[in-house]
């Protein structure tokens, strides 16, 4: 926490005692730009595939400019209401163990939530709150998340004690008012484990394709994006027929050119990857108070997650290809998915995972450190699955596609047939033999670690005494072979292990069986 | 509870019992032949609607029907024999075991399957009885962690009390009522 934030905590922890006086509240009427621009946002979700339409009857629309102004501000004008109306109907009450909210013009909506069940409180600070300093705050609950609970205006510095405030309450319940206000004074004590530099960014940016994220949004336009550069094109007068045509040049002028546009498109998925990871992470930092990490980020909206330390359920430290070149790792602490409605969210949004972009391996390793002192990942021998795996791989996968691919050519000549399906089962091949290579597993008395990937690297890292389920899977086909695949479900997903020795699988199991007995610790 | 004591004197007689040697219990013999009921049931109802369509006099099908419709008797016929064979075979191979600590639940013909829950993990049981499990008085005990419902654990064709009586076992456990 900022000290400005810290020197007003006093006035602060009295508003909200304030705001605790079980009356209706109103927001602030600069939560009206919130609700314009989220109406605007859904009306787009809901009709962006009539975007297309639009952009293709632009020149007749063009031909009648006061039309589009009059539409447009009419259009704008009913945003703006819906924007007021909602300012208008929304109402919350804080009360001391509980939160309601009244909300919807329509639609009226009222949620009930004790502080006890929200399992996470974020913050975050869109562009045009920035001025005023004001903050959303969402509020994550364990169970029924379809219904979004969030207070959309309030002082930032309000906001902060507040949920300093919802956190202590929701975890000691049962404690006195006293000792949680004691609690809140500790928690602001943070301590900055980490940021991330511009030159990080970058990094991030480089390994991590987030184009997707903008080739998605800009999906719709597609066709009038083609449409305009062939236009572009022809208006500086380049032709793109002749500069990729193989009759008019050498082959090897040919390949250039084909590198060039390659080199080129290269260059802009890559600008805009980067750019993607600096609106996302701009000003990265990952504190810790007491017993919880804050993540916060964020260029144009400031986001601020945080995470409570117990609720760990896994620490994951993922390497694509580009950062074992470059030594960097993208490590992510991740709490239980079941009933968050933000799992199709990107992973800079999501608040069940908390992201460190491309931080290094021995960044990484004491992070890990922090937050699971007694993991000893870094001294890990991974033992290797069966080379079954590679078998298993051929016959099911290699084999029908390299068959597939042998009939489709046949019939036009039989020995192209036999060189694409030869190729394309090697290929296969060695892809399997990398992949059964990365597989490796791992556990101590505590913990079970687990390595797997591909071209990249990824560890995970989970304290068994977390599990909620384990599995013991085995196929008639690998049963003489004395083989099993280990199924672990955590409360953030499901781990799996394929193709160990049997022996171990149970032996595996029966550490986590008896570590529960006697290990009395809740998963959350 | 009498299975509560039950249970507790076949993990303390057997020490530290593994996972691999625990004494499994069969689920109620009437299961299998309640899937196979169901499965014979289910067939002959499609078999019968697809030769009623064929025969009657009342509407003419069309003549790609007509050509065709004994190859799709036949294929259903096939999956409701293969669906009976598979319940025959592979419904005795499941079976359950609750230690003082967990519950297990053990399967598969081809694929073998031994899911383990610790009880102290469980969020919440629920009993499901469909109209033809009433009828036969089964039911599944159905068994919720933070996994999520994908990974429910799951015991079907236990008789109505043992499933209450597993239920309230698990309910009373020190682990759920004061560790859950």
């Amino acid at each position: 926490m900022d000290n400005s934030g810290f020197s007003h905590s006093n006035e602060d922890s009295q508003q909200v005692a304030e705001l605790q006086n079980g009356a209706w509240n109103k927001l602030s009427p600069i939560s009206i730009v919130y609700f314009t621009v989220r109406s605007i946002f859904d009306f787009a979700n809901t009709f962006f595939y009539l975007i297309p339409v639009l952009a293709i009857n632009f020149n007749k629309i063009k031909e009648q400019p006061l039309i589009i102004v009059v539409v447009a501000a009419c259009i704008l004008t009913i945003f703006i209401v819906m924007g007021v109306l909602n300012y208008w109907f929304y109402r919350f009450r804080v009360g001391s163990d509980r939160i309601e909210i009244k909300q919807g013009i329509f639609k009226k909506s009222h949620i009930d939530l004790p502080f006890a069940r929200i399992q996470n409180v974020k913050l975050s600070q869109p562009l045009y709150y920035r001025i005023n300093d004001y903050s959303c705050i969402e509020l994550d609950t364990a169970g029924s998340a379809k219904k979004e609970a969030k207070i959309v205006a309030l002082k930032t510095d309000l906001a902060k004690q507040f949920r300093i405030k919802i956190l202590d309450t929701a975890t000691e319940s049962k404690s006195d008012d006293a000792s949680s206000s004691a609690d809140a004074g500790t928690a602001s004590n943070e301590v900055i484990l980490n940021h991330r530099s511009m030159r990080d960014l970058v990094i991030h940016g480089l390994t991590n394709n987030r184009i997707w994220i903008f080739l998605g949004a800009l999906a719709p336009f597609y066709a009038s994006i083609s449409d305009f550069l062939s236009q572009f094109f022809e208006s500086i007068g380049f032709d793109a027929e002749a500069y990729f045509s193989l009759e008019t040049q050498a082959w090897w002028e040919f390949s250039l050119h084909i590198l060039s546009v390659a080199m080129l498109i290269m260059l802009v998925v890559v600008s805009f990857s980067v750019i993607g990871a600096i609106l996302m992470f701009y000003n990265y930092t990952l504190s810790k108070t007491k017993d919880r990490y804050i993540r916060r980020s964020g260029l144009l909206t400031k986001h601020e997650v945080s995470m409570k330390l117990s609720r760990i359920q896994i620490m994951v430290q993922a390497q694509d290809w580009l950062d074992v070149l470059l030594g960097r790792v993208n490590l992510s602490f991740e709490q239980n998915t079941s009933g968050i409605a933000n799992a199709n969210k990107s992973d800079g949004q999501m608040s069940n995972k908390l992201l460190v972009p491309s931080v290094t391996i021995d960044e990484s390793l004491a992070l890990m450190q922090d937050a699971m002192p007694s993991q000893t990942l870094a001294e890990q021998v991974f033992k290797p699955i069966s080379k079954r795996y590679i078998l298993r791989g051929l016959l099911v996968i290699a084999l029908p596609i390299g068959g597939l691919l042998f009939t489709a050519i046949f019939r036009n000549d039989l020995y192209v047939a036999a060189l694409v399906a030869c190729s394309a089962f090697a290929l296969i091949g060695a892809i399997l033999v990398i992949r059964w290579k990365r597989w490796g597993y791992s556990h101590d008395k505590e913990y079970f670690y687990i390595r797997r990937g591909f071209f990249g690297v990824n560890y995970y890292c989970f304290p068994m005494y977390k599990v909620q389920q384990a599995q013991f899977k085995q196929s008639i086909f690998i049963r003489p072979y004395q083989l099993a695949s280990l199924r672990v479900v955590l409360a953030s997903g499901v781990k799996l292990v394929p193709y160990m020795p049997a022996a171990e699988v149970t032996n595996i199991i029966n550490c986590i069986l008896d570590q529960l007995v006697v290990d009395k610790r809740s998963w959350m | 509870m009498s299975i509560e004591l039950r249970s507790n004197q076949q993990v303390e007689l057997s020490g530290t019992c593994k996972v691999e040697d625990m004494v499994l219990n069969s689920l109620s013999p009437k299961y299998r032949s309640l899937n196979i009921i169901v499965s014979l049931i289910i067939g002959f109802v499609i078999v019968a609607i697809i030769l009623l369509l064929a025969i009657q006099p009342l509407v003419s099908m069309p003549q790609k029907y007509l050509d065709y419709y004994h190859i799709a008797a036949i294929a259903v016929a096939f999956l409701t024999l293969w669906s009976v064979l598979y319940s025959y075979f592979a419904d005795p191979k499941k079976k359950y075991a609750i230690r003082e600590f967990d519950v297990h639940f053990q399967s598969g013909l081809l694929f073998f399957r031994t899911v383990s829950q610790p009880i102290m993990r469980i969020q919440h049981i629920e009993i499901e009885r469909g109209p033809i499990e009433r009828s036969a008085g089964l039911a599944t005990l159905q068994v919720y962690s933070a996994g999520g419902a994908n990974h429910a654990f799951e015991i079907p064709g236990l008789v109505h009390e043992k499933a209450i009586e597993l239920r309230q076992f698990i309910l009373n456990h020190k682990d759920v009522s004061q560790n859950g």
